[in-house]
């Protein structure tokens, strides 16, 4: 990637940072919620910690519409099926956040029905630690997300 | 006997017997769905938008609970109770350790009897105003959620401030509770109980008297007195049916005999019903923190029996019985370690009777805890209560069942 | 305490059953009655109709294999029963063998043992003769084994997708769990 000159050109790096802003600011939340940690993700989204305001409030109940996919609770060996087709489905660009240490390595659950992370079979871009991780947390976490997207590279052309 | 719709109602085939050939169509409510609290899968046959049979299935929370705490100590357990009614984890808490200690033989101090009636009872209120929330706004009545997460949130600040945590809080043990109330408790319950008082009136002025509220509840999902008995369901689900139980009232532990309530009961056994039942319910569970904040004497949180608490860090540095006894309740495969045999103990949770059964052969670490989640049975009746019901109504008749999945699925 | 399945109760069954009725144990308030597998729906459905326990509060099962002191067979499905109008209770106990273990279905009495006995069936291997849908409840239908019996390692998973880490976990544990027992000699779970 360093020193190709076709890297630094100005159009492809104000049209990464424009996207970048638009994708961060609208986010659409599809919330894959299981377990107590969807209790605070509700706690995170009502008018006390508010989500609204960081333009990620918003949930798609339906993964073609959604880009953020946000994993929140426990998954189980049952569920897993489940959770890889939804991932399948969304449209790039997509996001994955782990919300809580079930979803991250499986958290106190190390047993024959939970899966010990959904980072066995997804690729993750945030790990939220926490049970349930406050939503302080959760929102440290989404602002830290909005950076990276800030940052990275869209393709589009 | 699980019920036909033809069964349920008699009149169906033929109210809709216009000479065409129907084929149903099956559609899957499924286990990512919005509405549906928490994991679980309906298949639906349709008529049109009439449900003729459905099969619920459960289990995409099966965390192993049971298997899980039979590798843990006693005390070790707590935690994952905290995890089983998520949304009222001291009762889960307070049930267990109840039943522990029933199994030692230890009473715990008095109180402590009257910590845990309050702690259970603001987790109480926190369930139902979850429960009625969550269904207004499944319902389109968003403010009724937002209103009701308000007060959720003040109840929840005030359980941070005595436990530590929001929601998974761990505040009992084998014994008693962890630590005493902290001092300024009175005056903090004071400000939780104006901000739930008025909330629950705002609310009451949007849904009690609104048309379309009373349209999509009144009536939908009705659960006879017959079947509620048969099905095995207890709490408000089934008060709400007419069948007026309460573990509280009828065998009361912790506290629970020296404070007046009144247990809410309707006949209805619809989804109105249910919801009234539940703010009737959030009522009461103030006057009983109330009362209990009156008449709560002081004295020491923790039984101080050698066999279960950890003696006083003062007595640990100076004499040697002390130390023993500290050593002893924490090493592995020493602990608190009950004699051999069972019990079946039982709170009112926030959907009905949680029993906890337990075996002990004598070591530190349970041989089997089984857990009777309330709302399993509830889910069990629920195939027959969706039928003949349109797919519309099935969302408000779910959000009044209130179940749990860390509870159902265990 | 109100009436819980008090020795009045044991006395007047083994006075209409005699033998089916094996025994009885004094638990901490509650008293449970051991009854013969093959006399379980005549004895429910006595308790059902003539004795006002119209209510299934729980079906549960338990595993006492290795269990101090116990003899006979080891696999227990515990009935909690419960009268509506006389809030008396009544606690049964059948003992099944591990292989073969089978017991007949309260499914026609009660709506609720539908539910129940499929979670035994899942967790135990309990088959319920007569039950309408005998299929596992809180797992998937590719799951082999019935996890809640003594001999299922905890750590066994059966996953039905592929997993990017392909440790063992189960191995992992017995070997962390033989260390530990060999470390500090104390008796470790199972």
């Amino acid at each position: 990637m360093a020193g190709d000159p076709l890297q630094e050109v100005v159009l492809t790096t104000k049209l990464d940072k424009v996207l970048g802003w638009a994708r961060k600011y609208s986010l659409f939340q599809y919330p894959f919620v299981t377990a107590c940690c969807g209790m605070e993700f509700m706690s995170t989204s009502a008018s006390h910690y508010d989500t609204d305001r960081f333009g990620a409030a918003f949930p798609r109940f339906s993964p073609r519409q959604a880009d953020l996919l946000m994993v929140v609770g426990t998954i189980t060996h049952k569920q897993a099926p489940i959770l890889k087709r939804v991932y399948d489905q969304m449209c790039e660009p997509k996001w994955v956040v782990a919300f809580g240490v079930c979803a991250t390595s499986g958290g106190f659950y190390q047993n024959y029905g939970s899966v010990p992370g959904i980072d066995c079979f997804l690729p993750v871009d945030m790990y939220i630690p926490g049970c349930p991780p406050r939503p302080e947390t959760v929102i440290d976490a989404l602002l830290k997300l909005q950076e990276r997207i800030q940052n990275q590279r869209h393709a589009v052309l | 006997m699980p019920m036909d719709i033809s069964q349920k109602i008699p009149q169906w085939k033929a109210q809709r017997d216009d000479g065409f050939d129907i084929e149903p169509l099956y559609i899957n409510m499924g286990p990512s769905h919005p509405a549906m609290h928490g994991t679980v899968k309906m298949v639906l046959k349709l008529d049109g938008e009439t449900v003729v049979n459905s099969e619920v299935e459960i289990g995409y929370l099966h965390r192993c609970f049971e298997k899980t705490v039979e590798q843990k100590t006693w005390n070790q357990a707590i935690p994952y109770t905290d995890r089983l009614n998520y949304v009222s984890p001291l009762i889960n808490n307070m049930g267990y350790c109840m039943a522990v200690e029933k199994l030692l033989g230890v009473t715990v101090p008095e109180r402590t009897d009257y910590i845990r009636t309050i702690m259970c009872e603001l987790s109480r209120i926190g369930d139902h105003l979850t429960c009625i929330g969550a269904g207004a706004m499944e319902l389109g009545a968003l403010t009724a959620f937002l209103y009701f997460m308000k007060a959720r949130e003040s109840s929840w600040q005030l359980i941070e401030e005595v436990t530590g945590a929001r929601l998974t809080i761990s505040y009992g043990r084998v014994g008693g509770v962890v630590r005493d109330l902290p001092a300024n408790f009175s005056e903090r319950w004071a400000w939780v109980k104006s901000q739930v008082e008025e909330n629950m009136g705002e609310v009451g002025t949007l849904l009690n008297s609104n048309r379309i509220f009373i349209d999509r509840m009144k009536g939908v999902g009705v659960m006879p007195l017959g079947r509620v008995l048969s099905y095995g369901m207890t709490g408000p689900f089934a008060r709400a049916s007419g069948f007026d139980y309460d573990l509280r009232r009828d065998e009361p532990y912790f506290a629970y005999d020296k404070v007046r309530f009144d247990v809410p009961t309707r006949s209805g056994g619809d989804n109105w019903c249910r919801y009234e039942v539940r703010m009737e319910e959030i009522r009461q569970s103030v006057r009983i923190i109330d009362q209990a904040l009156a008449l709560m004497p002081e004295g020491i949180v923790r039984v101080e029996d050698p066999r279960v608490s950890l003696p006083r860090k003062k007595e640990v540095y100076s004499n040697i019985e002390a130390l023993m006894n500290h050593f002893k309740l924490l090493m592995p495969g020493h602990g608190i370690r009950p004699d051999l045999g069972e019990v079946y103990a039982a709170v009112e949770g926030g959907n009905g009777e949680l029993g906890f059964w337990l075996i002990s052969d004598g070591s530190d670490r349970p041989w089997r805890l089984r857990v009777r989640p309330p709302c399993f049975p509830i889910m069990s009746g629920v195939e027959e209560l969706i039928l003949g019901e349109q797919v519309a109504d099935i969302v408000p008749v779910f959000g009044s069942v209130n179940m749990i999945g860390g509870e159902l699925d265990r | 305490m109100p009436a819980n399945s008090s020795p009045a109760l044991f006395e007047a069954l083994q006075a209409h059953f005699g033998d089916k009725i094996e025994g009885r144990q004094d638990l901490h308030g509650r008293e449970a009655i051991r009854i013969r597998p093959t006399a379980l729906l005549e004895v429910v459905s006595h308790l059902k109709s003539a004795m006002g326990f119209d209510f299934l509060m729980d079906l549960s099962g338990a595993d006492y294999s290795g269990y101090p002191g116990h003899q006979g067979d080891p696999l227990c499905v515990s009935y909690q029963l419960f009268g509506a109008a006389t809030r008396a209770r009544a606690w049964l106990k059948v003992y099944l063998p591990l292989e073969g273990a089978k017991v007949g279905t309260l499914s026609n009495e009660f709506a609720c043992a539908n539910w129940y006995e499929r979670e035994c069936w899942d967790m135990y291997g309990v088959e319920f003769t007569g039950h309408p849908n005998l299929k596992r409840l809180l797992l998937y239908e590719e799951f082999v084994g019935h996890p809640l019996r003594k001999d299922y390692p905890i750590m066994r998973m059966q996953p039905l997708i592929p997993m990017r880490n392909a440790v063992d976990y189960e191995s992992v544990a017995v070997a962390r769990r033989n260390e530990k027992e060999q470390a500090t000699g104390a008796k470790a779970g199972n």
